[in-house]
């Protein structure tokens, strides 16, 4: 071995823990650290009819389309996105989704476990509205789903992380 | 044309310049006495040669042992004297390997740095304000605190997988004809 490669060797063991230093040291004291104020979510405005053939948005993610459909059955079978709303809540501020139809205000209440959040999401349909506060582990999916007189659901689904 | 002594000796030890030699090789192939002078000198070479070696190998180890470490000190009267010094005289040595090292280090550490997985959202971009995701099977289903459904009646729903819980709250207008 030429020195060359010695100490290409050498700068390469030394420079790994080197640059995963800084991973390290998060997982060293996260008791310490004060609990994030802000989390991530993302909401999805749907719109589900029972039309003649089934059909399913492209945009939407397979696994918020296999819980939905395993909760509605066969109630519904096709649904389009309206809008995506990446939005980032700050604690006790009130955030509003920007929807196709209806409004819709999202509130982080807190920060629970660092795992969970407390969540109040008031969703105004076309036709009939919710307020609803719930506590939710981060990953997770909530959704209100307001029945139209034309039998169409307005669905207002979100996850945080 | 007579050639002195002094250069037969310089053409036996070939000191002579090539146009010398070449007209000395001419006499000497002429000249007898030439001839034979040449031979003896190369002769006394020969035995000047051989009684040099055979000295030299009377000379026991250790003689040269001494010889060199008083080479050596030599040669270290040279070298630098304080820790400074010597440091200063090793990088100077070393210049490249430790340039080499250095940059293989930073492109090491920066690769790791880029290629580390990183807390990203689905967009792809860091995401800094992350809670922590446990997995499906620690968490709980979502608890429904409060739920007001003005105008209409509220059903809870939970579903749960492997990936995780959805919880869903159907709403139903009062004066819709038909719920869900």
């Amino acid at each position: 071995m030429n020195a060359g490669r010695l100490w290409f060797l050498i700068a390469l063991v030394a420079a790994t823990p080197l640059a995963s230093a800084d991973e390290k040291s998060d997982k060293k004291v996260p008791a310490q650290e004060p609990a994030a104020l802000q989390v991530s979510c993302e909401f999805i405005e749907i719109w589900a009819t029972n039309g003649k053939t089934p059909s399913v948005d492209a945009a939407l993610s397979k696994a918020l389309v296999k819980r939905l459909t395993a909760v509605f059955g066969a109630k519904y079978n096709d649904y389009k996105q309206l809008s995506s709303s990446p939005v980032t809540l700050t604690k006790k501020k009130a955030e509003t989704l920007k929807l196709k139809k209806g409004t819709a205000n999202v509130t982080l209440v807190e920060i629970v476990d660092k795992t969970k959040i407390r969540v109040t999401i008031d969703f105004a349909s076309v036709k009939g509205k919710a307020s609803q506060t719930q506590l939710v582990d981060a990953g997770d999916w909530v959704a209100t789903a307001v029945q139209q007189p034309n039998s169409d659901g307005h669905l207002l689904a979100g996850t945080c992380k | 044309m007579a050639i002195k002594d002094i250069e037969l000796m310089q053409h036996a030890d070939g000191e002579l310049d090539e146009r010398v030699a070449v007209n000395v090789r001419a006499v000497i192939e002429r000249d007898a006495d030439a001839r034979t002078k040449v031979e003896s000198i190369n002769e006394m070479t020969e035995l000047v040669r051989g009684h040099l070696e055979l000295s030299s190998d009377e000379i026991p180890d250790r003689r040269f042992d001494a010889m060199w470490r008083e080479v050596g000190k030599a040669i270290d009267l040279e070298e630098p004297v304080g820790i400074w010094a010597k440091i200063s005289a090793w990088f100077d040595r070393y210049r490249g390997h430790v340039i080499t090292g250095a940059v293989s280090a930073g492109a090491v550490a920066a690769l790791a740095l880029v290629l580390r997985p990183g807390d990203r959202d689905d967009h792809g971009k860091t995401n800094p304000n992350v809670i922590d995701v446990q997995p499906a099977a620690l968490r709980s289903a979502p608890v429904i605190e409060e739920l007001e459904t003005p105008g209409g009646n509220g059903t809870v729903l939970n579903f749960e997988d492997e990936d995780g819980h959805m919880t869903v709250i159907m709403v139903t207008p009062a004066d819709t004809v038909e719920g869900i």
